[in-house]
């Protein structure tokens, strides 16, 4: 066995173009009502059917602030970024997130160590089953190096 | 007489009208953060990083502590955002579009957190499916010692 090929617990655990492993989430209409008590915000857009339907969608949709928190899993839950300190997160939300599947990515997209830490620029994403983009943004992450 | 045709005169005029509101601010909300809250999003995210619920095990942590998720400034906005939006508005649908959230440190329990929003802007744009009018606005979060704590730039649209 080679000693110069490096193990995987010696490579660099965050280089540019790494992909994060996808988060897949079902979406239930369970969580959305969680959600509308967790934050305060009983706005009738995330749970109730009948207003929805008479304001011309389809159904309900997913808070916002739902759709971004769940991107940004993809990002918290990596584990090369336990004990990172969020400084930033973007969202931006391309279609409704509906109840049911959606799935969530990241890429790095920059990292660097200045004389302190290390820093990450992430860039992330979710989609709905038919593969269109529900949400896209960004997030930045300091790690003491 | 311009070449150019102008934009929409309703739009044009619905764009100033909104614009005299720049400045506006919402009456700030104080709200002392404790771990049942912040657990509670957690568990609202589906996250079950013990980070943001089991105090013993953030303590062996850098953080020292518990802290709250990234995204837990959303659960500060009841009464500054949507509410600060215009509303009413002659159009069909109104949506969340963007926000752009800027984390000065990390947010705990025993926090004092106090808080407005504040409209910033509104302009327009004609796509092919008609006009669309967006809204930006801000919302901005303080500790006690009136240090900001969280800055969030947010757009919504309605077309």
């Amino acid at each position: 066995m080679s000693i110069s090929r490096p193990l995987p617990s010696e490579a660099d655990p965050i280089a540019t173009g790494m992909q994060l492993p996808p988060l897949a989430i079902d979406v239930t209409r369970r969580q959305l009502v969680k959600f509308a008590g967790a934050v305060d915000d009983y706005e009738p857009l995330h749970f109730d059917h009948l207003f929805v339907v008479e304001r011309g969608y389809d159904g309900v949709i997913a808070h916002g602030w739902l759709t971004g928190a769940l991107m940004c899993r993809v990002a918290t839950q990596w584990p090369p970024l336990a004990g990172a300190r969020f400084t930033s997160v973007r969202v931006r939300y391309a279609r409704p997130n509906l109840p049911g599947p959606s799935t969530y990515f990241g890429q790095v997209v920059h990292t660097f160590t200045d004389a302190a830490d290390r820093h990450v620029e992430l860039e992330l994403w979710g989609e709905n089953p038919a593969g269109e983009r529900i949400v896209e943004g960004a997030a930045t992450a300091v790690l003491e190096a | 007489m311009s070449a150019e045709p102008p934009a929409s005169p309703d739009i044009a005029a619905l764009v100033a009208e909104l614009n005299r509101r720049v400045g506006l601010e919402t009456v700030p909300t104080t709200t002392e953060i404790d771990k049942s809250l912040i657990r509670k999003f957690a568990i609202a995210i589906g996250d079950p990083d013990p980070l943001y619920q089991d105090e013993a095990y953030a303590r062996t942590t850098r953080f020292g502590g518990i802290i709250a998720p990234p995204t837990f400034v959303s659960a500060l906005m009841t009464g500054h955002w949507p509410e600060i939006v215009a509303r009413g508005l002659p159009f069909q649908k109104e949506l969340h579009l963007e926000d752009k959230v800027t984390l000065d440190r990390d947010i705990r329990p025993g926090d004092v957190l106090t808080r407005f929003a504040r409209f910033t802007g509104a302009y327009a744009k004609e796509t092919p499916r008609g006009a669309r009018l967006y809204q930006t606005n801000e919302f901005l979060v303080h500790d006690a010692a009136g240090e900001r704590v969280a800055h969030v730039d947010i757009t919504s649209v309605a077309f």
